[in-house]
């Protein structure tokens, strides 16, 4: 199968503008213009409700509370990137997550229990690539499907119910292991911020800097083209599943560890969450753009979105209708730019005129 | 053409299979042991695997064969409905069903109960009579002791009741009868005995679909945006455990708590004994257990005294936790 370590030491050509390579430009330019609207959110609750918002509480919340959002979105992009998707990194989440207190429950050492977790999240992820690089499945389909084999998965090992750490027989492995996801550094950051920071930013250079990362780009844009240049297309959408699983499978660690119970529940509806967030932040469904950047200021301008409403005591109806709108929105005016810089095109305002009035 | 053929022929293979699952089950029941289909809302949490648990003690300790399904989320209502219609289907000689909408079952439950197979409800129940029997926590009544206990908590606690206060809440769905009967019994009792200047903010009670780590987000907004919270209420399990977390991380010690159900978590925290916390505990273990007993003494063509059986709750706090009445519920069958 395929090789599951990250090839990051792979040669790094530098900024190589090769091939597929130029297609970057968008994505960074698309994640400047989003950090706009970013810091425009970011005053406006910072002006409605200066002590609330801005309190060093408040941000450290606010990042806690994206923490899942990031490293799902930051697996999904890989997908995206390569031209395919997935929606079962919630599914796979909750697997993960129960997976680990078992493992814990059975009295083996940590790092071997997070080790077999996050290896779980990989073979997850090479279940989806089988289904869609060998058996041929279209990557949304494939992923709904085995959304729903990991969920049942969940739900058949416990029986339904959820597992708590309480149940791990040392009492030194339980505070570890809680600490990996609710501890804190004595700033009052907590570890797991730190580590989707750290995680993303690996993923970022992954993506932008090794050669794995320009073939995702290259099968992303031109699946034919990256064929016929000599790339092995499977193996490096598999790297994409496998990277996607990954991620689905560190946020269960975390999740777990922070409520000290794995939920079977858990993580549901966390891939659209987290495609909402990449979209916001510029990335294409289409494939073959996208900057891990994009994902993280996408993640943090929903966190920043929910965080806000609540504090200016919007209730949830609201909230769901505003950030639906948001997130339209968002992505209409990246369209507009798009078609603004697209010289051949018609001026925007025309293009948007003639789209409602003609056929 | 040739996709659709390849289409149709798997699903008539998986409709085979599961004619195949029914003639065996049908065959069980000619020899005699009964089938009882037990619906719950929601696999997969605390309060449903102890329902659970309880339903197939039953089926154990009398001898019939106990089938358990449910959806995989409390707003799945025609996965529910499905559900029903399967256990018909598989020639289910009694069905105890969760509902998980008033509305929206009337109309399958009752057709199926005027076609003569028994059916109990368990947790919550459906408009109408067309049922055999509702097992269930009078919610209306629960919602008020919850109230009851927060505002003897405060008092006790020597909150001063001039003080300007209010009490958060949170809950897990919209259309659950069940939550919206527990917040109507909690805003009454508390209209009517607590102070003025106490309010409950009904204007925004936040939603968190069982989702707990939304929930511990929602708990964290809450601490943050209302300075003169003096208590949270948490009218459903998922609600209450976002709760638990969130008041231990921030260590607010300082405030009541009222939540629902027994998990980990809230006993935990009540037997700490750092916080002011009770719960407010249903017998649901007894729930699942009397849920399938009614339903095969129905099945084997008993009566039942009463429509609607309130099976009750327990105010849990660091007192009472492991006094008899209590383990009794929490840790039923040992």
């Amino acid at each position: 199968m395929a090789n599951t370590k990250t090839n990051g030491v792979a040669d790094k050509a530098g900024n190589s503008k090769v091939g597929f390579y130029s297609n970057l430009g968008v994505s960074t330019k698309r994640a400047i213009s989003s950090s706009f609207v970013l810091a425009l959110l970011f005053m406006i609750f910072a002006i409605l409700k200066p002590d609330q918002f801005l309190s060093a509480n408040n941000m450290q919340n606010l990042l806690q509370q994206i923490v899942t959002y990031t490293i799902i979105g930051c697996g999904l992009t890989f997908c995206l990137v390569c031209g395919g998707n997935d929606l079962s990194a919630g599914a796979s989440m909750a697997l993960s997550g129960i997976i680990v207190v078992l493992m814990l429950k059975q009295g083996v050492p940590l790092w071997i229990g997070i080790l077999v977790c996050l290896t779980m999240g990989i073979l997850t992820g090479i279940m989806n690539g089988f289904f869609i690089e060998i058996l041929g499945v279209i990557p949304f389909v494939a992923t709904l499907g085995t959304q729903w084999v990991y969920r049942g998965l969940a739900n058949a090992i416990v029986n339904g119910a959820p597992v708590y750490t309480t149940s791990i027989p040392s009492q030194k492995v339980q505070d570890q292991f809680y600490k990996l996801g609710g501890g804190r550094f004595p700033g009052g950051l907590s570890y797991s911020v730190v580590i989707a920071l750290v995680y993303a930013i690996i993923l970022g250079v992954v993506l932008a800097k090794t050669r794995i990362g320009r073939q995702i780009y290259a099968c992303g844009s031109n699946l034919e083209a990256a064929k016929l240049s000599g790339i092995n297309v499977v193996r490096t959408r598999m790297f994409a599943y496998c990277i996607s699983g990954l991620s689905a499978a560190i946020c269960g660690i975390l999740v777990t560890s922070r409520l000290s119970s794995a939920q079977p529940t858990a993580g549901t509806g966390y891939e659209m969450e987290a495609i909402a967030a990449a979209v916001l932040g510029g990335i294409s469904i289409a494939g073959g753009e996208g900057v891990i950047l994009n994902t993280v200021i996408g993640a943090l301008m929903m966190g920043i979105i929910r965080n806000g409403l609540n504090l200016i005591k919007v209730n949830s109806f609201w909230q769901m209708v505003i950030i639906g709108l948001i997130l339209v929105l968002a992505v209409a005016r990246q369209m507009y730019r798009h078609r603004k810089n697209n010289s051949s095109a018609p001026s925007p305002f025309k293009a948007i005129v003639s789209r409602l009035f003609h056929k | 053409m040739k996709k659709l053929l390849s289409m149709m022929l798997a699903l008539v293979m998986v409709f085979s299979l599961t004619a195949c699952g029914s003639t065996n089950k049908s065959k069980d029941s000619s020899e005699g042991e009964k089938t009882i289909y037990v619906i719950v809302k929601v696999l997969g949490n605390q309060y449903w695997s102890v329902v659970q648990a309880g339903a197939e003690k039953a089926g154990k300790d009398l001898g019939c064969k106990v089938v358990i399904v449910g959806t995989a989320a409390e707003s799945d209502i025609e996965g529910q409905v499905r559900y029903i219609q399967d256990a018909i289907s598989a020639k289910a000689d009694a069905i105890v069903v969760a509902p998980l909408d008033r509305t929206a079952l009337k109309n399958p439950i009752s057709e199926q109960f005027k076609s003569g197979t028994p059916i109990v409800l368990i947790d919550s129940s459906v408009e109408g009579e067309d049922y055999s029997t509702a097992l269930m926590t009078d919610n209306v009544e629960a919602g008020r002791m919850a109230a009851k206990e927060m505002i003897a908590r405060l008092k006790a606690k020597g909150v001063a009741e001039d003080k300007e206060g209010t009490i958060a809440i949170q809950a897990g769905s919209t259309g659950s009868m069940a939550i919206n009967d527990r917040l109507k019994g909690f805003n009454e009792y508390w209209g009517e005995n607590a102070p003025a200047s106490w309010k409950v903010l009904n204007d925004d009670i936040k939603i968190n679909d069982g989702d707990i780590s939304k929930a511990v987000a929602f708990c964290q907004d809450f601490l943050t945006t209302y300075t003169n919270l003096i208590g949270v209420f948490g009218p459903n399990n998922g609600s209450t455990v976002g709760f638990v977390t969130g008041l231990t991380e921030a260590k607010r010690t300082d405030l009541t708590m009222i939540g629902f159900d027994f998990s980990n978590e809230i006993e935990q925290m009540i037997r700490g004994g750092e916080y002011d916390v009770a719960s407010m505990v249903q017998r649901q273990y007894m729930m699942g257990y009397d849920g399938v007993k009614t339903a095969l003494e129905l099945a084997n063509g008993g009566k039942v005294e009463n429509k609607i059986v309130d099976t009750g709750v327990l105010v849990v706090d660091n007192k009472n936790v492991d006094s008899e009445d209590v383990q009794g519920i929490i840790n039923p069958g040992k």
